[in-house]
């Protein structure tokens, strides 16, 4: 298959997940895109939303609509990191002879549906941690790689605090992006009535496979990326730092701690897929422009002003952006002139 | 692939040629502006060059827009710069500023040439529908355009106003120092004496009352020249150069207060002047029969005024004794007393302003006198003058 029939054929894979997902989820067009954008560049999810608005049905109607193998972990504070990795037990052979076997958890799938994520304790989140970037697990000494394609959805409550463990900045890393899913306009609260409360049954119906997954993930690391377009992800992910020269004032008031390279290279990946979605071979800085929240939002850690203000890291990153644009802008007009 | 295909490269060359044709244009902004700092400069300084300060002037202008424009049309275009120019002037979302990255890798990635296509393709398009604007850069004229007034001002106000003086300070100690003290010096006696020698009393013997008026010293209420004399001589410092900066500065005062009009001198003259021309009317008359007696007692009224007004008693006096004279009827030493006073009163006021008339003043030239019999039987000479200067 030459390049052009690969690029094809993405895109009319794409095309047709996005399709059987709309069957089952209504509205969320950014959540459904942002999801798909990270699961194609080989990435993590962090959905943050309040309870019953579709995060968990998102999550299996694109495990339904993908031939891959899906597990579901509902956190809580008494879940072990056995219950997540598995563990090995004393089974008996035929011949009698006994030994151990180690019993997958449901970490080893394709697709990981972590449900309330933050209902854990950090004791049972860090397999998770390593498994989501090392793509093993360790058990009982023996590292245990886990199936590809892996891709972890994590849900998490915002509202409810009590009794939660926050994610640690360092596990947040981990997350390609972080989206927040909003509560549905007027029209897309009528059309989940409309589909939910009928008789009529929705199936999805499998598009992609794992191998599929893999070939794209391959392909989209082959988007070229200009320098000037290279350097405008790197501005960003400096602008973030307060003790960089060229952060803007709003980062420099209100951040304590900036994003970790992980967010440039969340930042590129995340653009090409983009890029190759539009039909684009190559990385625009409207690309980068677009995934900036969701890649840099949950890297960017608020000062105490920050906090006492009321600062979103939302409004932080949109000031981020707007400099960044405006000194590139200034830039080229300076080497024109 | 390490070559840029033509359809990329024709598309950078124009917009390059068009960054060229704007630098050029800001350059030579730039270069002119400098340009007029240094023609001001030169003609600010037309006093040493002389005539040829105004064609220096205009060639730096000249020179420096030029030198400025070439500068600027020579500086190199990166061409990467011209893609992205492109890139944001035709929305291409930075596929020609990639495409040109891409097509010069030494090892390109298998998208590569499925990414220039695109791109050429994009450039086609927009080719062929005419999108393609002459102008991707907005022209925007430099800051020192906005300033270009200034020196070009400067320089048109420098060309038309006389050379400028040349600074003395550096000469100190040379021959050239001394010359414009000698000049000031000069002027300042010069003046002095136009000004006029009442005016002026020596340094070395002052009246015994300034020393105290610059003890007290009150300030001047009034333009009065000698008060501000008397005080500005009296307080001379030992420097001789700022003696003469005194000086001349009291002879800018003095000149002003001269040039200022003598209402008083002329209203006096004038009047008298009137009145001298009234008496002559009256002796053109023939007879004291075609004379007007109300017209005699007239004239001789008003002179008796003028001269009490002026604090001339004898005048006054004379007048009095003229009009006793009418009306007794002694017309024609009434009208020899009336014809003598006003020439007389008229030359000693010109003779001394500040001072009532008096006999015997030496200015005045006695051609002849004129005895008048008194009514108390004493006689009283009244000169009959013409005024000498």
């Amino acid at each position: 298959m030459n390049r052009e029939s690969r690029v094809e054929a993405f895109t009319g894979a794409y095309a047709a997940l996005r399709a059987e997902i709309d069957k089952v989820i209504v509205g969320h067009d950014d959540i459904i895109t942002g999801v798909l954008t990270a699961m194609l560049a080989g990435g993590h999810v962090l959905l943050e939303g309040a309870p019953g608005l579709g995060k968990t049905l998102l999550v299996k109607t694109l495990a339904e609509s993908m031939d891959l193998t899906f597990s579901r972990i509902q956190f809580t504070p008494d879940l072990m990191p056995a219950d997540i990795v598995g563990t090995n037990v004393m089974v008996q052979d035929n011949e009698g002879g006994r030994h151990f076997q180690f019993q997958t958890g449901p970490i080893f799938a394709n697709i990981l549906l972590a449900d309330e994520i933050n209902r854990a304790t950090p004791k049972t989140q860090s397999p998770l941690l390593e498994g989501m970037q090392e793509k093993s697990v360790t058990v009982g000494g023996h590292s245990r790689p886990l199936p590809k394609p892996f891709f972890v959805l994590a849900t998490q409550n915002p509202i409810e605090m009590e009794g939660t463990y926050p994610l640690p900045e360092a596990q947040l890393d981990r997350f390609l992006f972080k989206l927040k899913v909003r509560y549905p306009q007027m029209e897309e609260l009528n059309a989940i009535i409309d589909r939910t409360t009928r008789t009529d049954v929705v199936t999805v119906q499998r598009v992609m496979d794992g191998a599929a997954v893999l070939d794209f993930q391959a392909l989209i690391r082959e988007v070229p990326v200009a320098a000037h377009v290279r350097d405008f992800a790197s501005r960003l992910v400096m602008a973030t730092h307060p003790q960089w020269e060229g952060a803007p004032d709003a980062t420099k008031r209100f951040v304590r701690y900036g994003a970790s390279p992980r967010a440039a290279q969340a930042l590129v990946l995340g653009a090409k897929v983009r890029a190759l979605v539009q039909g684009r071979y190559n990385v625009s800085t409207d690309d980068l422009r677009a995934l900036a929240a969701p890649s840099l939002r949950h890297r960017i850690l608020l000062n105490f002003a920050g906090e006492s203000e009321g600062m979103d890291t939302d409004r932080v990153v949109a000031e981020i952006v707007a400099s960044v644009v405006d000194a590139s802008a200034r830039a080229v007009e300076a080497a024109a002139v | 692939m390490n070559a840029v295909p033509p359809a990329l490269l024709k598309l950078l060359q124009g917009i390059a040629a068009e960054i060229r044709v704007l630098r050029a244009t800001r350059g030579a902004w730039r270069g002119g502006f400098w340009g007029a700092v240094a023609a001001a400069g030169v003609l600010a300084a037309k006093g040493w060059i002389g005539d040829a300060a105004t064609i220096i002037a205009i060639a730096a202008l000249l020179f420096g827009a030029l030198i400025g424009a070439v500068l600027g049309a020579l500086r190199k275009i990166p061409l990467g710069t011209a893609a992205r120019l492109a890139d944001r002037a035709y929305a291409l979302q930075d596929r020609v500023a990639t495409a040109l990255e891409s097509a010069s890798a030494r090892e390109p990635a298998m998208l590569v040439q499925a990414q220039v296509a695109d791109a050429l393709a994009r450039i086609e398009a927009l080719r062929a529908g005419g999108a393609l604007r002459s102008h991707v850069l907005e022209h925007q004229l430099p800051r020192e355009a906005s300033w270009m007034f200034a020196p070009l001002l400067a320089a048109l106000m420098l060309s038309l106003s006389p050379p400028l003086a040349v600074g003395t300070s550096w000469l100190q100690g040379g021959q050239g120092a001394k010359q414009p003290e000698e000049r000031s010096s000069v002027s300042f006696v010069e003046r002095l004496k136009m000004f006029g020698a009442g005016m002026l009393r020596p340094k070395a013997a002052p009246e015994p009352d300034t020393a105290q008026r610059d003890a007290q010293d009150p300030p001047p209420a009034t333009n009065d020249a000698t008060e501000f004399k008397d005080r500005t001589m009296g307080k001379q410092p030992g420097d001789f150069s700022s003696f003469v900066k005194k000086g001349d500065d009291r002879l800018k005062v003095l000149e002003r207060a001269d040039a200022l009009p003598d209402l008083q001198s002329d209203f006096a003259s004038s009047n008298v002047r009137s009145l001298q021309q009234r008496a002559k009317e009256l002796a053109a008359a023939k007879g004291t029969n075609q004379m007007s007696a109300a017209k005699l007692n007239q004239v001789l009224r008003e002179l008796e005024r003028m001269g009490r007004k002026a604090g001339d008693e004898n005048m006054s006096e004379e007048m009095r004794q003229a009009m006793q004279m009418a009306e007794d009827g002694n017309f024609d030493e009434a009208m020899e007393s009336m014809q003598d006073v006003p020439p007389t009163w008229a030359c000693t006021r010109r003779a001394d302003p500040l001072r009532a008339p008096a006999t015997g003043t030496g200015a005045c030239r006695l051609p002849r006198t004129t005895s008048i019999r008194r009514a108390t039987g004493t006689l009283r000479s009244w000169p009959i003058m013409t005024a000498t200067g």
